[in-house]
């Protein structure tokens, strides 16, 4: 899980936490939903980008800005640090496209399997999934093997 | 290496929690729940009542949203009552035009992430506040204020609340947390979002947003952001 969270925050170890704390509180205030769902691990990963999508709503948000320089980074445990460009790329996705992404290309969920998790048709999933593509192939400047 | 491979790298290992870490979570947990009924004990009718004004603040000129029935937005900062909109006669800001603004409220942020309008007792800070322990002072924190920014739609994704017309777009008024969020829809890739954590009525809130024009540059700024024109 905290795994799935770091890939949805684009390496963000800390934020990732947060997801994963709040994606399991929610799943403990709804334990009984959770225990009749016809797929936990699909209910899970919904409360994840859930998650990930209201992070952005809280009333607290402020508004992101560009700087010339890049900030420090907490060292350690910032996931980001074991593949940088791909973490940038990714940051670039919004975060539903992001989850597709994830979903498609690093668990390998099928098309329905993604929509169920992102909450949004398949035909929006194959729509954001290509543009997703396309925007880190024109981000990393080369093809990614396997992203065809 | 594939991309598959590549996203494998970035999760990164995972070091499984101690028997120690997860013993002092438990106990934060625990004194946490303590302390929330400590205060809950002393100061929930106080809360009560502080609610019960929000709510007849929100719901006394206008029928709430159809699909959030009871649902009213809390006053995070003291508030001395209702507010009451005015023209607005400061300089315009770079990217929009505003009509309207609450009595006693300025522009605190001006730039290409949006507006903050804010109170203004918070307009000339003293040299020893700290924006980030008095977020009322802080331009680009929204608590207690109105904040209006662009976003995609795609971003967003399907926003559910109340379907209206306000101004010339399409709108979508709907709850968020303790705030209300009025999204117009000012392009098809676009929404204008008014973020309101202040005490203002329906009607009013749909007046201020009826007030709200967006340059047209700066919606096909936003739009270009897709990685496509405004035409495609």
């Amino acid at each position: 899980m905290l795994h799935t969270a770091r890939l949805l925050t684009a390496g963000d170890a800390h934020l990732a936490e947060d997801l994963v704390q709040t994606a399991l509180t929610k799943l403990y205030v709804s334990w009984s939903a959770f225990r009749r769902a016809d797929n936990p691990d699909g209910y899970v990963r919904r409360a994840l980008v859930n998650a990930l999508t209201d992070e952005r709503k809280r009333i607290w948000r402020r508004f992101e800005r560009s700087v010339p320089d890049l900030p420090d980074q907490p060292g350690g445990d910032n996931a980001a640090l074991y593949d940088p460009e791909l973490a940038h790329a990714l940051r670039q996705l919004p975060p539903k496209m992001r989850a597709a992404v994830v979903f498609r290309f690093f668990h390998e969920l099928d098309v329905a399997e993604t929509a169920e998790a992102l909450g949004v048709s398949t035909g929006t999933v194959k729509s954001q999934t290509a543009r997703a593509l396309d925007k880190l192939r024109a981000t990393l400047h080369t093809t990614p093997q396997g992203v065809k | 290496m594939d991309l598959h491979a590549r996203l494998e790298r970035l999760g990164g290992p995972i070091d499984p929690a101690s028997a120690d870490d997860i013993a002092a979570d438990l106990d934060r947990g625990r004194r946490a729940v303590r302390r929330r009924r400590t205060v809950q004990t002393v100061a929930g009718s106080a809360f009560g009542v502080a609610a019960l004004t929000a709510a007849f603040a929100f719901a006394g000129t206008g029928p709430a949203p159809n699909n959030v029935p009871g649902r009213a937005p809390v006053v995070a900062q003291a508030s001395p009552g209702p507010l009451t909109l005015v023209d607005y006669r400061g300089p315009q800001p770079k990217y929009f035009t505003i009509d309207k603004v609450p009595d006693g409220y300025f522009i605190q942020n001006d730039d290409e992430g949006g507006l903050t309008i804010a109170p203004v007792a918070v307009k000339n800070p003293s040299p020893g506040i700290d924006p980030s322990k008095s977020p009322m002072y802080d331009p680009l924190s929204l608590r207690g204020k109105i904040g209006i920014y662009l976003e995609l739609k795609a971003y967003r994704g399907e926003v559910s609340g109340e379907k209206l017309t306000v101004g010339d777009y399409p709108a979508i008024l709907h709850p968020i947390g303790p705030a209300w969020q009025l999204l117009l829809a000012v392009s098809p890739e676009v929404y204008a979002t008014l973020q309101f954590d202040v005490p203002l009525s329906r009607a009013q809130i749909l007046e201020l947003g009826a007030g709200l024009h967006v340059h047209q540059e700066t919606i096909d700024l936003m739009a270009a952001a897709t990685g496509k024109g405004p035409n495609g």
